[in-house]
Order: structure tokens, then sequence, then C-alpha cells
């Protein structure tokens, strides 16, 4: 080419809807004893606050710092407590890791047939609040082993005896022989004289309705429900064994009517909606089954006295045409979240690998939308119960499959964790459950379009990254041009001027470099004609006001033509940067037809100076012969790139112009893209004296001009009823 | 003749007493303590008398103390469907663990409870003085100290008033009053301790976990919007319930 001026532009979009800066809701510490809302010991200001402010955080303020609050009466011990509120409640403060406090070391502790994972003074406490004896067990360190301790004490036949009568009392061999369960035994017995002798004997294992043990106590037809169970009663009052019609009729001496059996041993769990709930009371809670009063739906149970009737009822839910198992849960289908009406969901096995590939969850222009929120629905007996996420996103519902069985988790929504990931490649951003690697190669964008970009680095991190200063190798593109993103697009109070200032400090920067060709004689006359109509940057698209910059004199701005309006000639450009041939290409074309690429000096990766191609080298002139090249840009197309800007706005929070939920949109205002326009030579400085050593600024697209971020609406370079600034 | 006169007489003899009765009847009706007075109702013994008395002062009284998260007056609570819910652990901050408000529930509820059936109970052991004293006894009371304790599956309140009543046939002296309301708050809000150090360490709680172990338990969850978490547990089977706030852990 005639004319070799190389241009380095430097583009700067300012997305005002980014949310790679966390921004915390309170910047300095402060501490409240009591604040006006009746909070105690709480980061509040100054005017919120009723007594002793502090501009300090509260772990400095003696009466406010948080420990562990004992109270030596009950053994409650209860973390993260201020001293003050502690001490204000009779607490004794301790700042000791709770671990190490003896008085709250738990164990199991045994109060008759109930166990109850507790420190001892807790136990001692329940204890004497219950009239019972209790048994400290501080080897047992689980509540999962203290529950089991509970189980073991076996049950049988107590045969309470006086000189008048005799009765029986289903109950542990513990408390049958316990000097303090007479009181309770006396109770029973109809014709008991105080201070006359009373024994006791027991038979473990053995039912009262056993014939052996000659009590008064016979079969009947009326049940129970004990431990989710159906149980049938004897004419005592005791329980017998589980409810199974088929053995009701068999004699007093049979083992049913002798023995205590576990309900396993007499009938096969009934499963929800079974028929055999009406002859077996063996439920199983895990298969939606419970003892309770039978309700329209269930099966009238055989062998039960009517008024007495107790079945293992069906606890399954039937909703929205589907039915879920009892403690079954699942995502509710929310409109503007993966789970509305056909959205594929956020399903994850058991070891908590995703079934839905990230490509097809990742739409923050469908999902995710302001607004939207999670919800997980619960079976639970029946009733299907709704629980919140956490709103604005801090929560999503995931679901956990398993063999038809499903269980939705509330699960917070680790966004931040995608833009604050640092020197973030493609691999290192999808192994965060969380985020999603945006480049020009995601589907949502239009897929391989990603050739490369201009990556801002310094030579020192350049060097700690072991990276090729000039050049990227394909691998290398594919880990680092992209953008680490929210795979749910978190929510902002954007409608709050703390929100507002939240949006306006999620900005992001981009730098583009790209050359375009110019003859010394276009480009004259390019900035005569800019000048004369004062219009600048102009775009190839409606009228020939709008033509120079298809021109493409020295020096004009490719942005936002950048590749063609659309992209047309995105795959000539790919052509020529990939050192091949374009056929159609003309002069008139907004691209040259040298590759794209500037030099350094030798060792100076930081001093760029232009050099002419000659087939897949680059000449750099007096340079080192070393062809280093920046890479090349990200984008061939612009629509593709202002897509992608688009894309990782949305993706980033609630700033942008998203419809909402409801399909409503929002103030199109508080979604713009900007853009810093700098025309630089080789060396960054301005071209333009006017300019020269400035920045400019001017808006491109605004509001609903991106709604549709495949149809932008293109206004000029410069946003009519706007001004370029300088900055 | 005869006869035609003894069946006026009758006649007469009949409406009187129908008179005399209809105007018992409603002298009853008006006056309830002739009831007892007059023997036609039994008088309860004192320890009945006070239970019958209090119990439905104590259960209004529990209901509305636990749908507020355990105050009478929530110090620190989010108005929310009309009703005031105390925070038991609150931080306004983002990323942060709440801090405790009420850390002894147990405690801090007992003591609600007492304050708020104060007037009840001196109400009622006036009202059995009176019933006594009516009913022809010389009856003495002298005040005490009121104990509410949360028990498994119910809430006990010894009130330590000294009653003592005397007729002809004696004196009787009743020094400890107790009555027994059934009702799962104990082990409601020993859940709600848990829940509470769930949110403390994650910000959250994993309600299901308690609805599975606890089968009779049913958690309801509200976000009623910034970062307030309102619970609702539930004993399915006496329909008793807990209501509280957290506000703990935010990332917004």
């Amino acid at each position: 080419m005639k004319n070799k001026i190389i241009i380095f532009l430097s583009v700067i979009f300012l997305v005002a809807t980014l949310n790679f800066i966390s921004a915390q809701g309170i910047e300095y510490p402060q501490c409240c004893p009591l604040a006006n809302n009746g909070a105690q010991c709480v980061a509040v200001p100054a005017s919120e606050c009723a007594s002793n402010f502090a501009p300090t955080s509260c772990d400095s303020v003696p009466s406010c710092q948080a420990g562990v609050c004992v109270n030596i009466q009950s053994g409650e011990c209860i973390e993260n407590t201020p001293k003050i509120v502690c001490e204000n409640s009779g607490g004794l403060f301790k700042t000791e890791a709770i671990h190490n406090i003896p008085e709250c070391q738990r164990g199991c502790c045994i109060l008759g047939q109930d166990t109850i994972f507790s420190t001892e003074i807790a136990c001692k406490e329940a204890a004497s609040k219950e009239g019972l004896n209790f048994n400290f067990r501080e080897d047992i360190t689980t509540s999962n082993a203290c529950l089991g301790l509970s189980l073991t004490d076996e049950e049988g036949a107590c045969i309470i005896k006086t000189d008048f009568e005799t009765k029986c009392k289903r109950t542990t061999g513990k408390e049958c022989g316990a000097e303090d369960s007479e009181s309770g035994f006396v109770d029973l017995l109809e014709n008991y004289v105080s201070g006359t002798s009373l024994t006791t004997e027991f038979f473990q294992g053995k039912l009262c309705t056993a014939d052996e043990l000659k009590t008064d106590c016979t079969k009947s037809e009326k049940t129970t429900c004990y431990k989710d169970d159906v149980y049938y009663l004897d004419t005592c009052g005791n329980r017998a064994n589980a409810f199974n019609s088929a053995k009701y009729n068999t004699p007093l001496n049979s083992d049913y009517w002798t023995y205590i059996q576990n309900p396993s041993d007499i009938c096969a769990p009934v499963t929800g909606g079974s028929s055999s709930a009406k002859t077996c009371g063996n439920c199983d809670y895990s298969s939606s089954t419970k003892c309770r009063s039978p309700q329209a739906e269930d099966p009238k149970p055989t062998n039960q006295q009517a008024n007495f009737e107790n079945i293992c009822g069906d606890l399954k839910c039937k909703y929205k045409g589907k039915t879920y198992q009892n403690t079954e849960s699942w995502c509710a289908q929310m409109s503007g979240t993966l789970w509305e009406e056909n959205g594929p969901g956020i399903k994850l096995d058991l070891d908590g690998n995703y079934l839905i590939s990230k490509d097809k969850m990742f739409n923050p222009e469908k999902y995710n939308l302001p607004g939207s929120e999670y919800v997980t629905q619960e079976c639970y007996e029946g009733e299907v119960l709704n629980v919140q996420c956490k709103g604005q996103r801090e929560q999503v519902c995931k679901q956990y499959e398993q063999q038809g069985r499903t269980r939705a988790v509330c699960e917070i929504n680790n966004a931040e964790s995608c833009t604050t990931l640092k020197n973030p490649t493609k691999d290192k951003c999808n192994a965060l459950d969380d985020c999603y690697w945006l480049s020009g190669s995601s589907p949502i964008i239009g897929g391989n379009k990603d050739e490369g970009a201009v990556w801002s680095i310094t030579k020192e991190e350049l060097e700690k990254e072991g990276l090729n200063a000039g050049r990227f190798s394909n691998a290398e593109r594919e880990q680092k041009q992209g953008a680490c993103v929210p795979l749910f697009t978190p929510g902002d109070e954007f409608w709050t001027e703390e929100g507002q200032a939240k949006c306006m400090m999620t900005q992001d920067s981009r730098k583009v470099i790209y050359e375009v060709v110019a003859t010394l004689t276009e480009e004259e006359k390019f900035i005569s004609d800019s000048e004369k109509l004062g219009e600048k940057w102009s775009y190839n698209g409606k009228e020939e006001d709008y033509k120079r910059q298809s021109r493409c004199s020295g020096n004009c701005f490719a942005i936002p033509n950048f590749g063609g309006k659309t992209g047309e000639f995105k795959d000539g450009i790919a052509a020529l940067w990939n050192g091949e041939k374009w056929g159609e290409w003309k002069s008139e074309m907004p691209v040259s037809d040298r590759r794209g690429q500037y030099c350094h000096k030798k060792g100076k990766p930081e001093s760029p100076k232009s050099g002419p191609v000659s087939g897949n080298k680059v000449n750099c002139a007096d340079d080192d012969d070393e062809g280093k090249r920046y890479n090349k840009p990200e984008f061939y197309a612009h629509s593709s790139w202002l897509k992608f800007i688009g894309i990782r706005a949305r993706a980033s929070g609630d700033c942008g112009i998203t419809s909402n939920f409801l399909g409503e949109n929002p103030d199109y205002d508080s979604e713009k893209i900007t853009t810093i326009i700098k025309r630089v030579k080789q060396d960054q400085t301005s071209t333009k004296e006017k300019w020269k050593g400035s920045i400019v600024e001017g808006v491109l697209y605004k509001g609903e001009d991106l709604a549709d971020l495949n149809a932008p609406k293109f206004n000029g370079a410069i946003y009519p009823g706007t001004t370029e600034e300088v900055i | 003749m005869k006869i035609k006169r003894g069946k006026k007489a009758q006649l007469t003899i009949f409406i009187i007493i129908a008179i005399v009765v209809i105007a018992i009847v409603a002298l009853l009706f008006m006056f309830p303590k002739l009831r007892t007075n007059i023997g036609f109702e039994k008088l309860q013994s004192p320890e009945n008398f006070i239970q019958t008395c209090l119990e439905d002062a104590i259960k209004e009284n529990v209901e509305m103390i636990s749908k507020q998260g355990g105050s009478l007056e929530p110090s620190l609570n989010i108005l929310y469907r009309d009703e005031k819910i105390q925070y038991l652990c609150y931080t306004p901050q983002k990323y942060q663990a709440c801090v405790v408000q009420i850390p002894f529930l147990e405690k801090h509820i007992e003591e609600e409870i007492k304050n708020s059936i104060e007037e009840d109970v001196n109400f009622c052991f006036n009202s059995l003085k009176q019933t006594y004293e009516e009913r022809g006894y010389a009856a003495n009371l002298k005040k005490g100290e009121i104990v509410v304790e949360l028990l498994p599956k119910k809430i006990l309140t010894t009130m330590n008033y000294e009653f003592t009543f005397s007729k002809e046939e004696g004196t009787q002296k009743i020094g400890t009053f107790r009555v027994v309301v059934n009702n799962n708050l104990y082990e409601l809000i020993s859940i709600a301790q848990s829940i509470m150090n769930d949110e403390i360490l994650i910000g959250d709680s994993f309600e299901q976990f308690y609805m599975d172990f606890y089968t009779w338990l049913k958690v309801e969850k509200e976000r009623p919007g910034e970062d307030t978490t309102i619970y609702t547990l539930t004993d399915r089977n006496t329909q008793d319930k807990f209501k509280f706030a957290v506000q703990s852990w935010s990332f917004r």
C-alpha cells in the first residue's frame, strides 16, 4: 500500500453496567452499641446511633467485642454475641473459641428413653425440669451417635402387682425397675392404697397381650400412631405390634400378640398411594407414608375400629400435573429465571456437576432478568412449601437429581468470584461453578469469531506469566481472549443512589488497535470534510454524509465501522489477518491489506513502532527482525464486538437495560455504552493538534439503541444531542 | 263443685310453682355467683380455679410472643404483614455474620411470658379469694413469686402465692399453684437457636434438613426484601408456631 500510515486508535469503552468492582455498603469502620432501631453493636452511621458511636470496628470496642456467651445455669453457649448483650442477659462472656470452653463441651445426655446432645449443665437442667435421672456421656461427641443411644433401651411388658390387682404396661426394663417409676404406675392401678406394697416384673421383648403373662390386657381393633407407624392398641391402652389386619385374628399365644416385633418384620413398607395401606401399618416416611387419620383420598383401613382409624397416609404431593415424593424438592418455574417454563434449569448430579452445559445456561438477555428470583418448592406431608431464595439472585435454585428424585437447594450465587478472578483464563473461569467464559467464540456472540485481542498487560506481568510479548499462540488466545462473567446475572439496586453509584463504578475499558488504509490525499480530504461539516468519524450507514468512514482516510476511526457495520467484511479481514489474500478487497473498504500489527524495539515491548507485512512475516523496518507484532483483534466485526460488550454488561448485573422478568423495559438511560476515542500515533500520542495529548469521549449508543444487540440502532458516531468531550 | 274448686286450686298452685321456678332460673342467670353460693355449682378447688382462670390468658400471650420472635414488644424488629417480628440475630453490614441480639432465648421468653401474665395472675387470685369469700369462707391471699418454665411439650407456670381458706370444718393452706399449658415452644426455640447458629455461620439454613430430621416440624422461610429472612417454625401436630427474623451475611 502506498499509504503506510498506521493508525492506532485506542477505543476505551465505558460500559456503565459491569459489576467488576464490588462496592462495599460501608466504607469506614464504625460501631454503635445501641442503634436507633434497637440493634446492639452494629455498624451504622453516627446519625443512626443512639449512643456512644465509635468510628472503629466493633471488635475494637470492648463492650461490643463478639465472643461466646455462656449461661452457667442452663449450659447454653451462644457464639458471636457482643459482650454487652451477653452480660445484660446474665451470661458469662468468653473470648475463647467455643471448643476451648469446658462449659460448652457437648456430650450425650440420656434422659429416660430420650437423648439430647447437649452440655453437661444443660443435661442437668433438662433432667431437673423433667424430673428424670440423667446420665451424661462426654465420650459421645456427635449428635448422631447420641441419637443412636436412645434406641438401645429394649422394651417389654412390665407387670405391676399389688395384693388386689395386676396391671401391665409396655415400657423399658429400666423404667419398669426404676424406683421412681412407682409413682407413674400407681395411676394404672384402680384400687391402689397408698403405702401398700407394689411389685414390678419385667418381661423383655414381650407384649402385654401375651397369653403367658395372664394379664387383663387383650387385643383390640383400636390403633394408634407411634413413630410414624400404625400400631394396634391392647385393651389396656398399650401399644401392641404394628398394624397388620391379616394377623389380627391370630391367637393370643401367637408370636404376633406375644413378642414385640420390628414393623419391618410384620409387613412390607407401605409406599405412598399403595393399597397395602389398608392392611399394613409399617409406614415408610421416605416412601411418602406416615401414620395419620385417613383423609378423603386415602383407602379405608380394614380391621380397625371406625372411630380410631389410622393409616399409612399418602404424603406425596401432586403439583402442576406432576407427582412428588414426600421430602422431595424442586425448583419452581419462575419467570425470568433458568427455571421458567421450558427453561434449561440448573440441574446437577449428586457430585455437583452440571447436567446442562454452561453454554445453554448462559443467556443474560433471557434468564436472570431484573426482578426475577428463584424459589424452591418442597413436598412435605402432602403440602407444597415455597421457600424463596435470597433476592436479587444472591442465591439461585440448583436442583440435584438422582434416579428421578430431585433435591432443590438455594445456593449462593458466587458472582463476585468471576470478576475478582486474578489473571483470568478460560479454564480458570470455567472451573468456577458460577462463572462463564465469554469470548467471541461463545455461542451467544455468534461463535468462531474470536481471532485474537489486544490484551493490556505490563512487561512485568508478561514476564511473570511467561508469555510471548508480541504474540499469543492459538491456545493462549483461547485461554486469554474473553471475559469471566457471572453465569447467573446478579441483581443490583440500580434504582437507588447507592446502586447508581455502583453502576457508575462498574466500568470496563478495552483497547482495540487496528489499522486502516489511507492515502495522504484521502486523509487530507477526510479531515477537511470533517472539519467543514463538523462531522467526525462518520459511518457508512445512511446518506453520503456518513460515508467518509468507509473511505477510510488515514487516522480515520474504524469504530463503529470496524470490520463493516454488520461484519460484512469479517471473512476478508480474517483472511488478511491470517496472511492470506483477500481477493475482493478494495481500497475503499475500511481495512488495509496489511496485517494489522505493530512492532516494538528490541527488548522493549512497551515501545511499539510500525512496520510492513510481507507474507507471513512482519518487517519492522529498523528493528531486530524478530517480527514481533501485537495480536489480532478479538473481533473482526463491529456487530460481534458490540454484542460481546452488551452481553458482558448484562451478565454482570442489573444496571443494564435488560427487560425485567415481566417483559417490561426499565429506563433505557440506565444502560449506555459510551466510548472514549483516542486518536493516537503509534507511540500513543495524539495525531490531531486539537486533541493533542487528550482523550476524547463521546456517546455512541445509548439506552434502547441496544435493546436488541443483534440489531443495534446506530445514530451516528456521536449520539444526537451529545457532544464529544475531552476527558 | 268440690271437684271444680279442687282443680282451680291445683291450677293456681301450678302457676305459682311455675312463676317461682322461672324467677329462680332468671336469678341464676342474672347472678351467676348465686349458682355456686347456693350449691348448684360445685366450688372448684383453688388449683383448678387458677388453672381454668389463667390457661387462656397464658395461651394468648404465648401465641402473641411466639409470633413476634419471643418478645412482647420486639426491640429490634421488622414489620411484616402487620406483625412486628423480633430479630434474634442482626447485622446491617454486607459480608458480615449477624451478631446475636437475644442470646438466651428460652430464658428471655420465660421472662416475657411472666411479664405478660402478671396482671392476669393477680386478677385470677383476687377472683379466687372473692369466690371463696362469697361461698362463706374466710380467705386470705399472700402474693409471691411467679416462675415460668418452658419444658418439653409444655409450659409450666408456678406461682408461689399462699392462699388460705377456712370454714367451720377447718383451715386449708396452699403455697404453690401450677398451671400447665401444652405447647411445643421449648422444642421450637431449640430449633430456632440451631437455625440462628447456621445463619451466623453461612447466612442461611437448610430447612429441609430440619424437616427431614424432625418429621413433625414445618419450616417456612420468607424473604420480605432487603436482606432479612423470616422463619416460621410450626409443629404439624399441635400447630404451635414460633416466628423470628434474622439478617446475616448479605452479599448484595
